[in-house]
């Protein structure tokens, strides 16, 4: 024989309320993965090519050009994310807490440990320009 | 101080309990964010500040007010809740109660948060990007509450929401449901309100100026910025927040002992978090370095949080056009409506592209004098401020550093070797630095007679570099005053330098360095800058008669008289027509000796092989900068490189007719630069020899220097700038214009000698020192004599080589010093008569080197691998010398000599005579 086991309505809502955070915390990831997805977003950046020789701080990249080659790095410190903005005794210097980088983007100085993400990059030789692709 | 004092105090300073005070605070925040919102922009936030900051001092008061209020709402807020946790049991909230307060706290650190976000400088930036990647390593759904928290990395309108609506919505449900109220009492509101209003009018709310490389979060996270500075896996700070959360939600229900160990571990870690604060806030500099107060650059990097900025209210600009402050760099730049229109300055150095606070420092949101000026740098490029001012990321980074290395800030040779003489180092090869010099006899030696001439001696008055001018950074090289500028400087200092006089011409900063930049110290010691232009130093004084073109005054009133000036001067050749910036500004090496800095040689131009090349494509970025700034005027595609780095000389080059041409840097000029001449290269027999050995044409040098310590004399410390008792004093002899002796650089792998180079040498350290004068315990003179002489290059070079008896059959050439030096044929002898006496302590003439045909003993020389002529050496050129007592030096047989001396020798006629050596 079963027996019908009561619960009181506050108990009942309190687990219906908990069930539906499941759907909604679902909703909200899909709503956000969605509006990236549907953002136009620049997926390159064009430079001059005849940029001077030298670091080149740009607001999401470093732009290394030595002896006519270039080297794109991000410009996120590995650490905690903060905009590496200073090349002092040829290292890239994270101002936040002072991890350093060599040219490569390789960490020479911690906190931080990983190296620096590369940028790939292609040369529009008939327009004199430097197509870096970040994504 | 008893309790019931304390209570007083206490109920005094405290009026109300913590909790209603936080509620006081937390409405003045929100009614002045409020007001604040009206000029507050959004899309455009960090030059909405900028401008109310500038031209809007109510609206800045309101910025003021809601900062100072969520600063106190937050500290009361924190000491509300640990009075709670001390509370009995029975005041104790329901747990559910509990559980949403202790998660507000999330919530009251967020609005603080994303206030400082708001503000969108250079600080909120690096902040924000902080949590965004502490957030992303949340695992699963981090990146997306990451974004649905911070948005867009370039957009403030998420952040925005949150801290008007979400975070204040919450901590304003969370309080009516814990206090039952949200209005708390009126008389704490008043009282709060009143409060925070004087603390308001006395000291802004931070906005950062985005120049200074100084990056800290919000005062509250110093602490946790110090934490993360030692963490390589920041994502583990979470978990140390969340553990907190945790361990105070759980604490009011742990009874008894555990509770109060967990209690006594939470003062104690919040007492640490306290210390990290105040190192964060107060020994953190640049690149979170650590900075002690007595460093020298603490000033400029460490500001207290509590440094007053009066609010001016009744602005005395009020005239002025404030609907039009100029931006610069996006930063609105108050310090152009007042000094507007000015004039003077190089291109790249224009207020129109780089504002003013660049390079001056001070406040760029203020219009009242006082307070724009404040932290200004007068004169900036000293190398105490050059990182701040010249050196900054967008300007010139990487030079200030390779310049405070240079030896033009260092000093090093002249402080080593002056401290070997005096016995207080055992090596000429040591790296000294100014910097560290001390209160011993050699180092004051140097304080009281050498040491203002470095790069690092401050500019402290405004005006053009002259010859009475010593350090001052970036300027000693790069100041120029026009005749605009010149005529301003001496017109405001007539106006008795008035506060309101309107400055519109101001000194360039560019790359054109005269020799006058270089003159005041170079004039001094190896006197380079005056010999170049022909000069040597004499000993009469102004009132001796003068007025002829031969003599020449100083400005320090050293009287000189004209011998002969370098060929590169009489073809108008500058200092840095030679000289590049990675010789004069350092490469970044620390040197002991000048020698090793220098990197251009005379054959990198007059070219004895091949050259060698660069395109300026591969140009270094700072060669291919200064090529854009002074661009040949020629059709080239190559430059000469320096043999020693193969770094470019920019301004000489190969033109299509594959001539080398030198472009004049200051003179603009372009001159053919010509190969050696046949008979430097003929044979091998001077193949070791340096051009300089042949064609400098006179050195200056002095006879029998001393100094004394007079300790009741009145002295003049140079390097600290101040006076002081005692002092040591120069005694000078005679002064010398005559050709070099010659030396011997060597450089060895053990015992095998792998490189022999010539040189020409001076005096370089000729001295007697009594080391007891300094010492004031000893009543006997303890004197202490050096003979040491220096490879210096003198900057004499003529076209014409000397000759070869001026070598060969020369006594000062060879290092004995003036005299006769003659061959006896009879006797087959060379012998020496010295011109002046004997030194008493090594019984060699004053101006002499070595003694004549002697072995070379001890330490003779300023460098570790630079010495006199050996015996053996000696008697291979007096032997040469022998032939020149008959044969002229120009005849074919010593011209075939050059080929083949020994093959001459072993075949020479029976009237030829050589030494008797024996």
């Amino acid at each position: 024989m079963h027996t019908v086991r009561k619960i009181s309505r506050k108990r009942f809502f309190i687990i219906l309320g908990s069930i539906l955070i499941f759907p909604f915390f679902y909703i909200w990831i899909a709503s956000i993965q969605r509006h990236n997805k549907i953002q136009p977003g620049n997926k390159k950046l064009i430079y001059p090519l005849d940029l001077s020789a030298g670091v080149h701080f740009e607001d999401q990249i470093i732009i290394i050009k030595e002896a006519g080659k270039f080297t794109v790095l991000s410009s996120r410190c590995t650490h905690l994310g903060c905009k590496i903005n200073k090349f002092e005794n040829n290292q890239l210097i994270c101002p936040c807490h002072g991890s350093a980088f060599d040219m490569e983007g390789s960490s020479v100085k911690g906190p931080a440990v990983k190296s620096l993400q590369k940028y790939s990059h292609s040369i529009d030789s008939k327009n004199k320009k430097l197509i870096v692709h970040l994504s | 101080m008893n309790c019931n004092n304390w209570e007083k105090i206490k109920k005094n300073v405290f009026f109300d309990s913590y909790g209603m005070m936080s509620i006081g605070f937390f409405l003045v925040c929100v009614l002045s964010g409020i007001f604040l919102a009206i000029p507050y922009d959004v899309h455009d936030p960090y030059s909405s500040i900028g401008r109310l900051l500038i031209a809007n001092p109510w609206a800045s008061f309101f910025r003021n007010l809601h900062y100072w209020s969520a600063q106190f709402f937050l500290i009361f807020i924190i000491l509300h809740v640990w009075e709670y946790l001390g509370y009995p049991k029975d005041f104790k909230v329901k747990t559910g109660i509990w559980f949403r307060l202790v998660v507000s706290l999330l919530f009251v650190f967020w609005v603080m948060l994303s206030g400082f976000f708001l503000k969108a400088d250079a600080d909120s930036l690096q902040a924000r990007r902080i949590l965004e990647t502490l957030l992303s390593s949340i695992p699963i759904f981090g990146d997306i509450l990451s974004y649905s928290v911070l948005g867009p990395e370039n957009d403030l309108q998420i952040i925005y929401v949150h801290h008007l609506a979400t975070t204040s919505i919450f901590i304003a449900l969370i309080i009516l449901e814990h206090a039952h109220t949200i209005w708390g009492k009126l008389k704490t509101f008043i009282i709060s309100l009143i409060l925070i209003s004087l603390l308001s009018i006395a000291f802004q709310a931070p906005l950062h100026n985005n120049l200074d490389p100084i990056m800290k979060g919000p005062w509250y996270f110093l602490g946790l910025q110090e934490i993360l500075h030692w963490l390589s896996h920041p994502g583990f700070s979470l978990l140390l927040i969340f553990s907190i959360l945790v361990l105070i939600y759980f604490l009011p229900s742990i009874k008894s002992r555990p509770g109060f160990i967990l209690k006594k571990t939470l003062l104690y870690s919040f007492y640490v978090y306290l210390i990290l604060t105040l190192i964060g806030n107060f020994f953190r500099g640049e690149n979170w370095k650590w900075i002690w107060p007595w460093d020298d650059r603490y000033s400029i990097q460490i500001h207290t949080p509590f440094n007053p900025i009066f609010m001016n209210l009744y602005s005395e600009n009020d005239s002025l056009k404030l609907s039009e402050i100029p931006v610069v760099l996006g930063r609105e730049e108050s310090c152009l409506i007042c000094h507007s229109g000015m004039k003077g300055f190089s291109p790249a150095h224009s207020p129109d592209a780089i504002g003013c606070v660049s390079c001056h420092g001070g406040n760029s949101f203020a219009l009242n004098k006082k307070q724009a000026h404040k932290n200004m740098i007068l004169i900036p490029g000293d190398n105490l401020d050059a990182e701040r001012s010249c050196g900054t990321t967008n300007c010139h980074p990487d030079i200030p550093q390779r310049v405070k290395s240079s030896l033009m800030s260092t000093l090093s040779g002249m402080i080593t070797v002056d401290r070997y003489v005096f016995g207080e180092t055992k090596s000429l090869s040591e790296i000294s630095h100014v910097h560290d010099l001390k209160q011993t006899a050699a180092d004051n030696h140097l304080r009281d007679l050498c040491a203002s001439c470095h790069l690092g001696n401050s500019k402290i008055k405004t005006g053009p570099i002259t010859q009475l001018s010593r350090g001052g950074g970036c300027n000693a090289c790069h100041l120029n005053y026009s005749n605009s500028a010149l005529m301003a400087y001496k017109e405001y200092h007539a106006s008795g330098r008035k506060d309101n006089f309107h400055f519109t011409s101001h000194p360039s900063l560019s790359i054109k360095v005269s020799n006058d930049h270089c003159f005041g110290c170079h004039s001094r010691s190896g006197r380079i800058s005056t010999n170049y232009e022909g000069w040597h130093e004499t000993q009469l004084d102004e009132h001796d008669s003068l007025n002829t073109p031969a003599y020449r005054i100083l400005e320090d009133h050293r009287i000189f008289t004209f011998v002969e000036d370098d060929i590169h001067h009489r073809k108008g050749l500058a200092c840095i027509d030679c000289h590049n910036s990675y010789e004069l500004m350092g490469d970044g090496e620390i040197y002991a000796h000048k020698e090793d800095q220098v990197q251009v040689a005379c054959e990198d131009c007059h070219l004895l092989e091949p050259p060698q090349t660069l395109n300026p494509d591969k140009f270094d970025s700072e060669a291919k900068k200064i090529l854009e700034l002074r661009p040949v005027p020629q059709e080239t595609n190559w430059y000469l490189t320096t043999k020693k780095t193969a770094r470019p000389i920019v301004n000489i080059f190969i033109n299509k007719h594959d001539s080398v041409k030198l472009f004049g840097k200051i003179s603009g000029k372009i001159h053919t630069v010509l190969t050696p001449a046949d008979v430097c290269t003929r044979g091998n027999a001077h193949d070791d020899l340096t051009c300089s050995a042949c064609h400098t044409s006179w050195a200056p040098r002095c006879l029998g220097c001393h100094t004394d310590y007079e300790p009741n004399t009145p002295g003049y410390d140079i390097y600290a700038n101040k006076f002081t008792r005692g002092s040591w004093i120069e005694y000078a002899g005679k002064y010398l214009a005559i050709p070099p002796s010659l030396g011997v650089e060597y450089h060895s792998h053990g015992e095998e000698v792998s490189e022999r180079r010539i040189k020409t040498a001076v005096p370089g350290m000729i001295l007697t020192v009594n080391k007891n004068s300094y010492n004031k315990n000893s009543d006997t003179d303890l004197y202490s004599f050096h003979r040491l002489f220096a490879p210096a290059e003198a900057h004499t070079i003529q076209a014409e080589g000397r000759t070869c008896k001026s070598c060969h059959n020369d006594p000062v050439a060879l290092g004995y010093g003036e005299g006769k030096l003659y061959f006896d044929l009879n006797t087959l002898k060379w012998s020496f008569i010295p011109r002046y006496q004997l030194n008493k302590y090594d019984r060699l003439p004053e101006d002499a080197w070595i003694g004549f045909l002697t072995n070379n003993k001890g330490v003779l020389s300023t460098r570790e691998n630079f010495r006199p002529f050996n015996l053996k050496e000696q008697k291979n050129i007096l032997l040469v010398g022998v032939c020149l007592t008959c044969h002229d030096e120009n005849s074919k047989i010593m011209m075939e000599s050059l080929d083949d001396f020994q093959g001459l020798i072993d075949h020479r006629s029976p009237e030829c005579k050589i030494p008797d050596w024996q």
